[in-house]
């Protein structure tokens, strides 16, 4: 009933820009009150995750590794047919070679190469002379005495690290243990779990959480508030320890003289990313683990002084308190750690170095203070040892404790002193003594998030658990100022 | 570095040096000097053997009669004696002059009667530093600051009416003094040389030492156990729940409910290491002083003539300050979240958000007409599950009631109800009341008989309350016979004001339906209590009365009803006008009606008679920018007639977060506003406001003919009255409604919305013209009304040629116009 408009009658068909115009004028009515209201959204903050590397995907090598394997060595051939650099990249590991290489330290005229093989520590003192011991945890087959081959290709063990079958043990000089089934372990091979590493990292000291107050088997299945990247968030330990070509990132203050490679929470985290600008000013004083990592050895105690001279008796043996071997212990749950300074390094004593004439040696006591700008205050675990020194040379004596004319074989300190000494190369004076020695333990891991982190009053105020005399200040600094308010 | 950060460190020194007074943090060496500890004739009590005197030993440096002459803590309230107070009985506001609820005790009606105030001290004494004219007993400094003053055997000396022994026995915890058969004796050995105790420090007043008589107060990083509240001693805790600790609640020690979750610590302020007497500081401290803006000129930043430390310390004036958030904090620095922030600062106090919930038992109800066996009045808490004073009770927290506070900010509190007799114009002591209803611990057979409902022989704490007249008669027998006769039952509901627990933001109330909305806790009705006891209701009094009604509910069981949308406050959300809304349904419903009934009546009409056929012509009648704008309009009106109704009843439709929907609102509005101003330009330049303005020339001649069709012609199918044209869009009843909505619906609507939207930019506009309360519901008055036009209007575009041809031309911009041959070319 109505006729089609004449097409020239709409002003539009000539003025095709009034559509355009029109549209613009009406969007901008539309978009103008809304950027002036609309308030704007803060930043988004730097996204950790972006930090966690990716997992690569397991691949199933049931039908690759079929077997049968004898020996440990012939199931690293086997991994090396495919992956044929693995052994190589490991060979130039600390996981396999237990010592760094040389760096140059301030006081020594030489370069230093520290490492598990030749440092000593307030536990079991040392690995020389004691090898098959202490090289259950090494990540190699065989190591038993100082001809160990390092340059064998199939001496590397790659089930320690890579068996998911979870019945993959070492035994004494890292050989597969009696039992074991190496098929098994061989065609479960994947990537490193927390079990993986914790086998060795959690048990170091010879038992569970014994070294590390902050690493204990608890972390193999933890729940959140034991560490909140493992429990909450699933994190294994390579996510942090980022691992390219077998170099697993990190770094031990109990072996290391230099502060490469090592991890710190700010790789993933902004360091000011606190809401609260009064905790954003700590960051440049205070480690982010310090407060967010109020307490350690939340679910194993761990060892915090252990009295070598107290060895040989025979008392009722309680693993926590006294074995006849290893003398008496003191461990602590819930330990609150002990705070220092630090710029990441340590002083280092190394074998032979004149020990303390008055008070504790300190066997790695971390450098820093208030005055270097480069230090923030961490915590620490700290073990202290009553171990055996000769007091003629004023040194620490390495002792043989393992294996024939050993302490833990014969109870004869003298003789296993003389030993030790022999295989490590420094002289005996045939008279033996105790001191005591000092070793700091970074607390790094069972981190909390922000809920269970340490408060202002945990060490400000009244009952505070930081000892600002010992740290430098000349008292709570909430009252006198912080370092840079003319004190650091 | 700013002036402010420059400030701060040097003036935390001189504070820890004035506050702390003692050892300070990480520094061994004390601050005070060793004091001899001096009797009333200014000799050694450990030569004179007599009871210490504070005001001798302190007052050797310190200017003890003015410090004691400038003390809220010294006076009492004795200053205010005879100026009444809340009760008839009262003879002053204060401590002293009042009756305590709580405890039920503060029966003082003579002063100068020795053995009434030898009463008073017996009872209240322990809550009181001393120092007053009426009480006589001298100032006890030792109280606030000693490290570890002994309250208890303080308080056993006023109890066994031994006043002149109590600040002696403050001392009994340094050692220095012991109980031997009764008496108080200096322990020789104790002393220095000097007389003075060997290492007593006097030191500032400690949290701790505040928390004495205070309430829960921990210091440091220490656990928290809710467990055990004193009436008297915990009298914050007791009275609102208030606990001030630092320690995070998951890590206490207290029974909570959720407590997994409750990762925050009890008080942030406690936390944050800031101690009571940084709050609540000496009027003259020099390291806290600052002049109020009122008397400071304008172009003084700090008047630097402050007074000299010394001479605070010998006057140091303790009539204490009591600091607001405000005087220490920024609101404005924190709060750019928050929408209308002027708007909810003017309204509310920081607690009232920041103080959501009480974690901790807060007294609910005391009913002093009965008492346990124990001596004790019956209580019941909130807050708790079942008894406070037991470990196993399951702490559940509570939200305080939210109420006008002195200043008109609204601010939680939390209600206690009270029953007590009254015998003789004054409240029948508690002492009294245990004498008459126990004998040796034991309910009397009287009491028993009328309270035991189940018939074991035992009274229950469930029986304890007087529910009947027997009940009530029986009691009153038995306080006839000890000594109150024609004894009636008196009830009272008192606000106590919560100020400490505060949360930091990420605990604080943030969500908008918390106050805007059906569950607010603006509207709120706080259950007092499940029964009265003697049906007697709890009258509001003190700061209450007035900001709500006391009521009964047909349980028996009586509650607090405040009142809110008073004054100036219109509480979006929850507020509504009842008639509006009413009005505003039935103008919708009213033009659903019409407009249904017409429909039909042309549907009707057109089955009976189809429609002849009109000869119509297109014609271009809607520009492209008119289109544009009516549409753009169309989306506008229809989104803020909808978000409007989210805002008005979120709760009706609650699918959309408030504070989103407000936020669309006021943009869109925005838009509508630039859209319609742009158009009046339009059609102004245009001159097409002609179109829109009625000509009066013969106008209801033509409005009745536009009616007429409406109502007849329609029907018929008859051609339309007016023809329309590009010239001339609108019918004479669409030019007259169109006025009335431009002219005055609009206007308002926009007007009102501004004035809403600036309440918090122009607070005076509003408050202006009768505040939200009245500029609140126009508005919705207004928006009804639009929607009943849009209605109309939607509804007479369908009344063209055909039905959607009004819209289609609104489309396209092409009309069909009818051509009435009789009027051809008449259109002009």
């Amino acid at each position: 009933m109505s006729s089609l408009p004449p097409p020239d009658q709409s002003p539009s068909r000539h003025h095709p820009w009034l559509w355009v115009g029109a549209l613009a004028a009406t969007l901008a009515i539309v978009a103008i009150p809304i950027i002036l209201f609309v308030p704007e959204r803060a930043a988004e903050a730097d996204d950790p995750w972006a930090h966690v590397p990716d997992r690569v995907p397991e691949t199933s090598h049931a039908a690759l590794l079929t077997g049968p394997f004898e020996t440990g060595q012939e199931v690293t051939a086997a991994c090396l047919e495919c992956h044929e650099d693995a052994a190589e990249q490991m060979k130039h590991t600390v996981h396999f070679t237990w010592q760094a290489e040389p760096v140059e330290v301030e006081g020594r005229d030489e370069p230093v190469a520290l490492g598990k093989a030749n440092a000593i520590n307030n536990f079991c003192i040392g690995i020389q002379g004691n090898w098959p011991a202490c090289t259950s945890c090494h990540a190699g087959y065989g190591w038993e005495d100082d001809t160990y081959d390092f340059t064998e290709d199939t001496n590397v063990d790659c089930l320690v690290c890579h068996d998911t079958s979870g019945q993959y043990v070492k035994a004494n000089a890292g050989v597969p243990a009696e039992g074991v089934d190496l098929v098994a372990a061989a065609q479960s091979v994947g990537g490193p779990s927390r079990t993986n590493c914790g086998g060795c990292h959690f048990a170091g000291g010879g038992g569970d959480a014994v070294k590390h107050g902050d690493l204990d088997t608890s972390l193999s299945y933890p729940s959140a508030n034991v560490d909140v990247h493992m429990g909450e968030y699933d994190f294994i330990c390579t996510d942090c320890h980022k691992t390219e070509d077998h170099q697993i990132s990190g770094r031990a203050a109990s072996v290391s003289l230099d502060d490469v490679n090592g991890i710190d929470c700010t790789d993933c985290h902004s360091e000011d990313l606190h809401e609260d600008d009064r905790i954003n000013s700590h960051v440049s004083s205070v480690a982010c683990r310090t407060c967010h990592i109020p307490t350690e050895a939340l679910r194993e105690p761990t060892k915090v002084h252990w009295d070598w001279s107290a060895a040989g008796q025979d008392l009722p043996e309680d693993v926590h308190e006294y074995l006849k071997i290893k003398g008496s212990f003191i461990y602590e749950d819930d330990l609150v750690p002990h705070y220092e300074w630090s710029n990441g390094t340590v002083s280092r004593y190394l074998l032979g170095d004149p020990i303390e004439e008055d008070g504790s040696t300190a066997l790695n006591a971390p450098n820093g203070s208030i005055d270097d700008p480069d230090s923030k205050i961490f915590p620490f675990k700290i073990h202290t040892a009553i171990q055996i020194y000769d007091p003629v040379y004023g040194y620490l004596i390495q002792p043989k404790t393992f294996g024939e004319g050993g302490y833990w074989t014969d109870f004869d300190w003298d003789e296993a002193a003389r030993l030790g000494m022999e295989i490590a190369g420094l002289a005996y004076s045939g008279e033996y003594d105790f001191t005591e020695t000092t070793m700091h333990w970074p607390t790094a891991h069972m981190v909390q998030p922000a809920e269970n982190a340490l408060q202002c009053n945990d060490c400000h105020g009244e009952g505070g658990r930081l000892d600002w005399a010992s740290l430098g200040y000349e008292g709570d600094p909430m009252i006198y100022g912080g370092r840079e308010a003319g004190q650091g | 570095m700013s002036k402010a950060r420059l400030v701060l460190p040097a003036a935390a020194a001189v504070a820890a040096v004035l506050l702390v007074a003692g050892p300070a943090a990480g520094d061994d060496t004390p601050f005070h000097p060793p004091v001899p500890i001096l009797d009333a004739a200014g000799d050694p009590v450990v030569e004179s053997g007599e009871p210490v005197s504070p005001t001798e030993t302190c007052g050797a440096c310190h200017d003890a009669g003015y410090i004691a002459g400038h003390a809220a803590h010294a006076d009492a309230g004795s200053s205010d004696l005879g100026a009444g107070g809340v009760r008839p009985w009262d003879l002053g506001p204060g401590w002293l002059g009042s009756w305590d609820p709580i405890t039920g005790w503060g029966t003082l009606t003579d002063p100068s009667d020795p053995a009434q105030v030898a009463g008073w001290l017996a009872t209240l004494g322990a809550r009181h530093a001393g120092g007053d004219p009426v009480t006589g007993t001298e100032f006890d400094c030792f109280v606030c600051h000693l490290g570890e003053a002994s309250l208890e055997a303080r308080s056993a000396m006023f109890a066994e009416g031994r006043p002149g022994d109590a600040t002696t026995a403050t001392l009994a915890a340094t050692g220095a003094v012991a109980l031997e058969g009764g008496e108080w004796v200096w322990v020789t050995d104790a002393f220095d040389a000097d007389g003075s105790i060997t290492g007593l420090v006097p030191q500032g007043p400690t949290i701790t030492a505040c928390g004495e008589c205070h309430g829960m107060a921990v210091v440091g990083p220490e656990v928290v156990t809710t467990t055990g509240i004193d009436l008297l001693a915990d009298r914050m805790t007791a009275l609102t729940g208030e606990v001030f600790a630092g320690d995070r609640m998951h890590e206490s020690g207290a029974n909570l409910a959720g407590k997994a979750a409750l990762s925050r610590p009890w008080d942030v302020h406690a936390e944050r290491v800031v101690a009571c007497s940084e709050c609540h500081h000496a009027a003259n401290n020099p390291a806290l002083f600052r002049e109020a803006d009122a008397t400071r000129p304008e172009h003084l930043i700090l008047d630097a003539r402050q007074i000299d430390p010394g001479v605070y310390l010998e006057r140091p004036d303790h009539r204490l300050v009591t600091e607001k958030c405000t005087d220490c904090h920024d609101a404005t620095a924190a709060h750019e979240w928050l929408p209308y922030e002027e708007r909810h600062f003017e309204a509310l106090a920081c607690e009232t958000c920041h103080i959501p919930t009480v974690v901790g038992p807060a007294l609910a109800v005391v009913d002093h007409t009965v008492v346990t066996t124990g001596g004790e009045p019956r209580t019941v808490w909130r807050g708790v599950d079942g008894d406070p004073t037991a470990a196993g009770s399951l702490v559940t927290g509570y939200a305080p009631a939210v109420l006008p506070d002195a200043g008109g900010d609204l601010a939680p509190f939390n209600l206690v109800a009270t029953w007590t007799w009254v015998s003789g114009g004054a409240p029948v002591g508690p002492d009294v009341v245990a004498g008459a209803l126990l004998d040796g611990g034991q309910y009397r057979p009287e009491v028993v008989a009328a309270f035991d409902a189940d018939g074991d022989g035992v009274v229950s704490t469930g029986e304890l309350i007087i529910t009947t007249e027997d009940q009530e008669r029986a009691v009153a027998a038995l306080l006839a016979d000890a000594g109150a006769p024609e004894a009636e039952i008196a009830a009272e509901t008192r606000a106590y004001p919560i100020h400490h627990t505060v949360a930091t933001g990420d605990w604080a109330t943030s969500e908008c339906s918390t106050c805007h909305g059906s569950d607010s806790i603006l509207d709120g009705t706080t259950l007092l209590a499940a029964a009265a006891p003697g049906g007697v209701a709890p009258e509001a009094v003190g700061t209450l009365a007035g900001a709500g009604t006391v009521t009964r509910g047909d349980d028996g069981s009586v509650a607090f009803e405040a009142s809110s949308g008073s004054g100036d406050l219109y509480v979006f959300g929850t507020d509504r006008v009842l008639w509006v809304d009413v009005l505003g349904v039935l103008a919708i419903l009213g033009v659903l009606a019409g407009v249904g009934a017409h429909a039909g009546a042309r549907w009707w009409a057109a089955r009976r008679n189809p429609l002849p056929h009109v000869p119509v012509e297109p014609v271009y009648m809607y520009t492209v920018y008119e289109r544009l704008w009516h549409w753009l309009q169309t989306i506008a009106i229809f989104t803020l007639l909808a978000t409007g109704l989210v805002i008005h009843a979120p709760d009706l439709l609650g699918f959309a977060s408030f504070r989103w929907t407000v936020a669309v609102h006021n943009v869109v509005a925005a838009v509508l506003l630039v859209n319609a101003a742009l158009s009046a330009f339009y059609h102004v330049a245009s001159g097409e406001i002609r179109q829109f303005i009625p000509r009066p020339q013969g106008f209801f001649d033509r409005a009745i003919s536009q009616a007429v069709y409406y109502v007849k012609g329609i029907f018929k199918g008859e051609p339309h009255p007016f023809e329309k044209d590009p010239r001339n869009k609108m019918n004479p009843l669409q030019q007259v409604t169109y006025f009335a909505i431009l002219n005055v619906l609009l206007p308002l609507q926009i007007v009102t919305g501004i004035v809403i939207w600036g309440a918090q930019r122009w607070p005076d506009l509003a408050s202006g013209i009768g505040g939200l309360s009245v500029v609140g519901p126009v508005h919705a008055l207004c928006a009804w009304l639009f929607a009943a036009f849009v209605i109309m209007h939607v509804y007479l575009t369908t009344t063209g040629h055909t039905p959607l041809a009004g819209i289609k031309a609104m489309v396209t911009g092409w009309d069909e116009v009818e051509r009435h041959t009789v009027e051809e070319g008449s259109a002009s």
